[in-house]
């Protein structure tokens, strides 16, 4: 059960930074992100596999949002999304040897009603950063006990760096390349790894992610009593204030507020 | 016939009279004088717990105002302003104040307070880009018969609202989760620079891997799977290891459960139907 392994620590990562991306490329290392994003929407070096002429999906700008509404895509040759997207495609979603990458600026939100594939190197925003790729299954409504009829599957090489929510098909990888990986998150309504499947590889940036699946409601609640007006931790990170007291007095001062 | 001497009697009788009610009137005052101390605490402390109530309603009314004004205008900045809120010296939360005495102008009717208080609440509110955001709220109530107008009781409310967020674990499955092979499960985060797989820098062990099925025996099957994070299960924990030949870092999540909200497909109406 037991599981011990070396960390490094961040500190000394970030000493090392130059010296640690120059012998990942030298070591033939997989490096999943070459960019801190500037946001959590976005943000990949675009290095590495940059598309050359690939064909551009996207405002570039991020002004306007592309939308396609498609039957199927069998993907042809390579693609490059460089501005925000989204794509509803009915069918099935072929993207076979080929490669998607996710620039910098751009995200994409797939809505997809039948099967999914990739293989060969084969690949969708391999080198991008989980949140810019949500793709969601629009598949039939199944029972947790039914089989289901649609799925997702990685072969040979084939990589995904993105979320995957399909909780009524299938998530499957059928491995036997080195190269081969999933990075993100994955619900589906079965999930199988065959062969000898590439790593999988969470990403704890998703935890806050809004996958617009819902609306809020309300999920914890503290009345500040007792002279109590201290933030908590989130509250303190986000409002730049341990106590609310001193905070709502700066905001709205007026005298001084007993918090009882 | 009267006799004389009924009378010196009869007045005996009322000085006796006389003196017991003022001996029972002192008793009394006495047992007043006691006693006040504590029903003046007691009003004070009514009072008090009044304001705190008022105080407490009026902090949830900014709650209300705040969780509508996230639903209404979510990331619309324009719209946030336009409505009146302010943004926060950090950039991460809008904040707004309401008073009664404005609402009451606004509304036309009288919304103030009883017994001449005065009431005004405050929301600041993180700004709506994430799944889980948080609002605290502030309710104050100032002033009131017999208080002074600088006396202030207020009340703060902290609370998180979030929204269904299946990407928030790792790896799960409703039902069967089959794991052949030895595939590794582990954790980075992309807002950190840089992950190298297989190296450990800036690896983390926060990978939750599993079902939501209750039925662990015909579902869950981890071959010789790595997990840096825990297992979870939907099943009840019945004292077995369900593990298997997988190794397992964060141990076991019984009853695990999750909601899976059905995906709503937007309306196409006018999108492109061929790609480039």
């Amino acid at each position: 059960m037991k599981i011990s392994r070396n960390i490094i620590p961040l500190k000394i990562v970030h000493l090392v930074l130059v010296g640690v991306a120059s012998a990942a490329l030298l070591l033939n290392l997989q490096v999943l992100e070459a960019k801190k994003p500037d946001n959590p929407g976005g943000g990949n070096s675009g290095g590495g596999n940059s598309g050359g002429g690939s064909p551009k999906i996207g405002d570039s700008t991020g002004n306007t949002v592309a939308k396609y509404h498609l039957s199927s895509w069998n993907v042809s040759g390579d693609y490059e999304i460089v501005g925000p997207t989204i794509m509803v495609i009915d069918g099935d979603f072929n993207i076979g040897n080929n490669t998607i990458t996710i620039a910098a600026t751009g995200s994409l939100e797939l809505f997809v009603g039948g099967n999914i594939s990739a293989n060969g190197k084969g690949a969708i925003n391999n080198t991008g950063v989980p949140s810019q790729l949500i793709v969601k299954g629009t598949h039939p409504e199944k029972q947790p006990s039914d089989s289901p009829d649609y799925s997702w599957t990685l072969s040979g090489n084939g990589a995904l760096t993105g979320v995957v929510y399909a909780p009524n098909a299938e998530y499957r990888t059928n491995g036997g390349g080195n190269a081969g990986f999933t990075s993100g998150s994955v619900v589906a309504l079965d999930i199988r790894f065959n062969g000898s499947p590439g790593p999988f590889h969470f990403d704890e940036a998703l935890e806050d992610l809004d996958l617009g699946l819902g609306s809020y409601t309300l999920a914890a609640y503290e009345l500040k009593a007792n002279g109590n007006s201290s933030a908590s931790v989130e509250g303190g990170a986000i409002f730049g204030s341990t106590d609310y007291k001193v905070l709502f007095n700066q905001l709205f001062s007026k005298k001084n507020t007993l918090a009882q | 016939m009267i006799h004389s001497n009924i009378g010196p009697k009869t007045r005996g009788t009322a000085g006796s009279v006389l003196l017991t009610s003022a001996i029972f009137s002192m008793v009394i005052l006495l047992g007043i004088a006691g006693i006040m101390p504590m029903l003046v605490s007691d009003w004070k402390q009514t009072s008090r717990t009044s304001l705190q109530e008022a105080a407490f309603t009026l902090a949830e009314s900014a709650v209300d105002e705040a969780i509508w004004a996230v639903l209404e205008f979510e990331d619309d900045e324009i719209a946030w302003r336009a409505a009146g809120w302010s943004e926060g010296s950090n950039g991460n939360y809008w904040y707004r104040e309401w008073t009664l005495t404005a609402l009451s102008q606004s509304a036309g009717i009288n919304l103030e307070l009883d017994e001449g208080r005065t009431g005004r609440y405050h929301a600041i509110v993180e700004k709506a880009d994430s799944s889980r955001i948080t609002i605290v709220a502030q309710g104050v109530v100032s002033g009131g018969r017999n208080v002074n107008s600088e006396t202030e009781i207020a009340r703060i409310i902290e609370t998180e609202f979030s929204k269904p967020n299946p990407a928030a674990y790792g790896l799960i499955a409703r039902d069967s989760l089959n794991l052949n092979g030895k595939p590794t499960f582990d954790s980075y985060d992309s807002r950190n620079f840089p992950y190298i797989y297989s190296s450990g820098v800036n690896s983390g062990s926060n990978a939750t891997v599993g079902s939501a099925s209750k039925n662990k025996n015909s579902t869950l099957d981890l071959g010789n799977s790595t997990i840096f994070g825990p297992l979870a299960t939907g099943a009840p924990n019945d004292g077995t290891d369900p593990t298997g030949g997988a190794t397992v870092s964060g141990g076991i999540i019984w009853d695990f459960e999750m909601d899976f909200p059905p995906v709503t497909v937007p309306d196409t109406s006018g999108w492109t139907n061929s790609v480039p």
